[in-house]
């Protein structure tokens, strides 16, 4: 292939790399409603899908629209009411863990040292009025090593979503993304896990 | 002396020899262990340390900027994150450095 060509091919399929999926002929500013399904727990985490669930609607709050949850397990998002189209979304939780190992390798340097030992001592001659001065200097040098000295291993949390917006009369499927986030506290890291995925849907509603 | 007392000090010897080979050794150690106790400011003062001596280590990066994004230093959790991309050529890394800028920078 011609070199000429490649650099703008990779340069726009890494652009593009984990950008959101989108229906471009569906009109998003007509939005009047969105429906919040029930997030199922993630396999061995009773408790994951509320919680991901309260944050999502926590950040719609935030944004300043009017959140409601008239049954238990549906949560609605008031866009506004001059619009008819509603939709649904639905998210998936694909990682939910407060126990990924992470490594790290460390060293310890020894980086040797220069020990100078400087010895002057002062002799005057009987003779003459002359004082005789000696000075001797050594130098050891010691070169030091480097070695692996071994690895220390800490538990991080990461939680990953995928969301999915499906138009609820056509049941098109509008728009999706996958977005995961990592850190040191898990409940942390699910809040900023769906305030990005929120901020990336309020400015398609916007 | 007692047997009974013999065995007893042995055991003492024993178990304090063990409590004190568990105790972390090094700063990176220290850090780590600090940081599982929820003590984030004196992990940081550790890792600090331990950075001087593993100045490249792109890992040391990515645990001083997750510890400054968890007490809500974020110009200084971007800024590690930044030292964490320019010492690795690991993809994922660089991505995960990227994910946490751009998050960091909406604040």
């Amino acid at each position: 292939m011609n070199s000429k060509l490649l650099f703008p091919i990779i340069f726009i399929f890494l652009s593009c790399w984990n950008s959101p999926a989108v229906n471009t002929n569906y009109n998003f500013k007509e939005i009047s409603q969105i429906k919040l399904n029930k997030i199922i727990d993630f396999n061995g985490h009773s408790g994951s899908g509320q919680i991901i669930e309260d944050n999502i609607a926590l950040m719609f709050m935030k944004k300043g629209y009017d959140v409601s949850s008239p049954k238990e397990g549906k949560t609605y998002i008031n866009i506004n009411n001059k619009n008819q189209k509603s939709v649904t979304l639905h998210c998936t939780i694909t990682e939910y863990t407060d126990r990924e190992i992470i490594v790290i390798p460390f060293r310890i340097e020894d980086r040797g040292s220069i020990e100078t030992i400087i010895t002057q001592s002062a002799g005057s001659n009987k003779n003459k009025d002359n004082t005789i001065a000696t000075t001797s200097t050594t130098t050891t040098n010691d070169g030091g090593s480097i070695h692996e000295s071994g690895k220390v291993e800490y538990t991080q949390a990461r939680v990953g979503i995928i969301i999915k917006i499906i138009d609820d009369i056509s049941g098109l499927l509008v728009w999706s993304h996958s977005y995961w986030y990592n850190g040191i506290e898990l409940t942390r890291t699910s809040q900023i896990c769906a305030k990005n995925s929120v901020q990336l849907i309020s400015k398609l509603i916007d | 002396m007692n047997i009974k007392k013999i065995i007893s000090i042995i055991l003492f010897l024993i178990l304090t020899n063990n409590y004190i080979s568990a105790l972390p050794k090094n700063h990176l150690q220290k850090a780590v262990a600090a940081m599982e106790l929820g003590l984030f400011n004196e992990a940081l003062k550790q890792i600090e340390i331990a950075k001087i001596k593993n100045p490249t280590n792109e890992q040391v990066y990515r645990l001083k900027a997750l510890l400054h994004e968890a007490i809500g230093d974020y110009n200084k959790a971007i800024s590690e994150w930044k030292n964490c991309k320019q010492n690795t050529n690991n993809s994922n890394l660089i991505n995960e450095a990227d994910i946490h800028i751009k998050n960091l920078e909406e604040y």
